[in-house]
């Protein structure tokens, strides 16, 4: 279920960020309990826990006392912001190292990215 | 729970649970000494009575039955959250309503037996030299057994907790609790162990001397017991 | 309520040999720890005196402010569950052993017993002695849960079932934490299968105690530097290094503990690989003797 290498409530705030920002899980829409979730995951309740501290700490989730955990409704937005920040840094320089150490042109990689798009009916 | 049961709680399962079933170990003696009385009825003369002969065999059971409160149930008893006191402290006092019981089931056995061989026509008469004068001093048949079992079971347990407690080293123990046994077979006539036999001459000593001897040697196997299991530690696979 | 258990220099011999020496440490309640260990570490010496099986031979073991050892107070909401079980005569059957703890345990809940022994389809009518030992280890799971002790720790309890059977026992046990918190101590070797349920880990080497930490933390407490073995050697120079393995000019080297920003950017710039280390091999390394090659 986790990978053994890195901690546990990592990889679960990983997980609910990954549906929040998928649409998985919508804004205002309640999350798990820390117990269902440590029933349903087998963790232990502290570190499913210590996952949604974090997530609150980063203003993805908020607190409704006595009922729950809720998705903030700006935490995809936020999400977006923070993974496109990231994207060319996380994405695209490994793979135009990749290419580079390869031998494929950039402008090989340009021509496929553009086909791909317009597959998908994105071309502009 | 009622008061008993929790107050007690380890002399009250005792009672409840392994009572009934010494009483029904006893029951089988019984039965299986009427049939050797049937088998020499019937093949020769009824001259002694069959509980004189069988009822000795009830110490072995006070024996074992006393090495198995120590060396098994104790341990469970502490694996269930008892202590070592808890234990030490109820179990005495269960073992002695236990032979008290067991005693007082075996005179009444003589008192029928006496019944049946007085209607058989054949004489009821004892074994060996014993405490008791007769088959029919049911008083002292009473003590001298209730004496025999206490002093036995005890003697058990100093066992099991030696057993338990030393391992191989419980051999160390055997002539102690052999001393403590010959000194209770005074209550009881002669102590007649395998290879053994001890001419005590019980009746030169009086009842009351031979029922305090055995008293003694009683609380000896108590108190050794107790010195030995007091700070008894559960055996573990030491990893 | 839950009881915090108060280790201090507590040390347990067996005649000369030393299982334990002077170990120290406070356990709050309300959580549940993994004891990790190899053979022989001291585990069951530990666990032994926590549940007053045995006597300190120095030290003190201390539960909710109280020595445990011969204190009903005490011993009565602490149950530990050994290996093989030990939690009821040989010669009764599974029925007349749960009657015996019901009548011995203060707060044995009877309705969860039944439930359990359904829940791992143990056979009332049969006695223990002849029970697989599979049946026997879930027999000895099922006290350990119903006991509802305070303090409930289980020796490598687990060993004898199967993998099912496991999984229904570490289930039940979270379950039953999540209703009832209380204090959870398990000694196991199965680090990738059951560390997931702890909150801390406890780590004996040789009768000491080697490290308590978060699990979380652990986790992330291992650094593998993969490159030219100088470059590898200088980058890890200090550090506290559980294994190496070289292949060739390559070296590959697990160190413990997180790698400072400077190192981290020492190591990029040398262009080694980097990566997380399993708490699995964190633990073998760990745990090896001192003897052994580090």
């Amino acid at each position: 279920m986790f990978d053994e290498r890195s901690p546990i409530y990592r990889q679960i705030a990983e997980q609910i960020k990954t549906d929040v920002l998928r649409g998985v899980l919508g804004a205002d829409e309640q999350i798990m309990s820390t117990n269902q979730y440590a029933t349903y995951y087998r963790i232990n309740p502290a570190t499913a826990a210590k996952a949604f501290q974090q997530l609150v700490d980063e203003g993805m989730l908020y607190k409704r006392r006595g009922i729950g955990m809720f998705v903030s409704a700006t935490a995809q937005q936020m999400l977006r912001a923070q993974r496109r920040e990231r994207f060319f840094a996380d994405v695209v320089q490994p793979m135009v190292a990749e290419a580079h150490a390869i031998g494929i042109p950039v402008v090989d990689i340009v021509e496929h990215i553009q086909q791909s798009a317009e597959a998908k009916g994105e071309a502009q | 729970m009622n008061r008993p049961a929790r107050r007690w709680p380890i002399a009250y399962l005792l009672l409840t649970t392994h009572l009934p079933f010494l009483v029904f170990c006893l029951a089988g003696l019984l039965v299986v000494a009427g049939l050797v009385l049937g088998g020499v009825a019937v093949f020769g003369a009824v001259r002694i009575s069959a509980l004189d002969v069988g009822g000795q065999l009830l110490r072995w059971l006070a024996l074992g039955y006393g090495y198995y409160l120590l060396r098994t149930m104790l341990p469970m008893v502490l694996v269930h959250g008892r202590t070592r006191r808890e234990y030490l402290c109820q179990v005495p006092v269960f073992q002695l309503i236990t032979t008290g019981v067991l005693a007082g089931a075996t005179t009444l056995g003589y008192a029928a037996e006496s019944l049946l061989y007085r209607a058989a026509g054949w004489p009821h008469q004892l074994a060996e030299a014993r405490l008791y004068s007769d088959t029919t001093d049911h008083l002292v048949i009473f003590a001298s057994y209730w004496m025999m079992l206490l002093g036995w079971m005890a003697t058990g347990s100093f066992l099991g907790a030696a057993f338990y407690r030393l391992r191989a080293g419980g051999v160390l123990a055997l002539p102690v609790a052999l001393l403590l046994l010959a000194v209770n077979g005074l209550s009881n006539g002669v102590l007649s162990l395998p290879f053994i036999k001890l001419d005590l001459l019980p009746q030169d000593l009086g009842v009351p001397a031979a029922l305090t001897l055995g008293a003694a040697s009683t609380l000896v196997a108590v108190g050794l017991c107790w010195l030995l299991a007091r700070d008894m530690p559960l055996r573990t696979r030491t990893s | 309520m839950t009881l915090t258990i108060e280790v201090s220099g507590l040390q347990v011999r067996y005649g000369e040999a030393v299982a334990l020496h002077d170990l120290s440490v406070r356990l709050p309640g309300g959580r549940i720890y993994g004891l990790l260990g190899r053979n022989g570490s001291g585990k069951t010496s530990l666990l032994s005196t926590l549940a007053g099986f045995r006597k300190p031979s120095a030290g003190a073991v201390v539960i909710d402010g109280q020595p445990v050892f011969e204190n009903p107070q005490i011993t009565r909401r602490v149950c530990l569950i050994q290996e093989g079980g030990g939690v009821g005569d040989d010669t009764d059957t599974v029925k007349d052993a749960v009657q015996v703890a019901q009548r011995l345990r203060p707060g044995w809940d009877a309705q969860y017993a039944a439930t359990l022994i359904d829940l791992f389809e143990l056979p009332l009518r049969k006695r223990i002695g002849e029970l697989s030992r599979g049946q026997r280890s879930a027999f000895a799971a099922t006290v350990g849960l119903a006991s509802r002790a305070a303090v409930s720790m289980f020796d490598e309890a687990h060993l004898g079932m199967d993998a099912s059977t496991r999984q229904a026992f570490q289930d039940e046990l979270l379950r039953d934490f999540i209703a009832r918190p209380r204090t959870i101590i398990i000694s196991t070797h199965l680090v990738e299968e059951q560390s997931p349920l702890f909150e801390r880990v406890l780590i004996l080497r040789e009768g000491r105690l080697l490290l308590h930490e978060d699990l979380d933390e652990l986790r992330a407490q291992g650094v593998s530097l993969t490159g030219p073995a100088a470059t590898v050697d200088d980058v890890v120079a200090g550090l506290t290094v559980l294994n190496q393995q070289q292949l060739g000019p390559t070296k590959s080297v697990m160190v413990y503990g997180a790698l400072d920003d400077a190192r981290r950017a020492a190591a990029e710039a040398a262009g080694l690989e980097l990566g997380p280390v399993a708490v699995q091999d964190l633990f073998i390394h760990l745990t090896e003797p001192t003897g052994a090659a580090r």
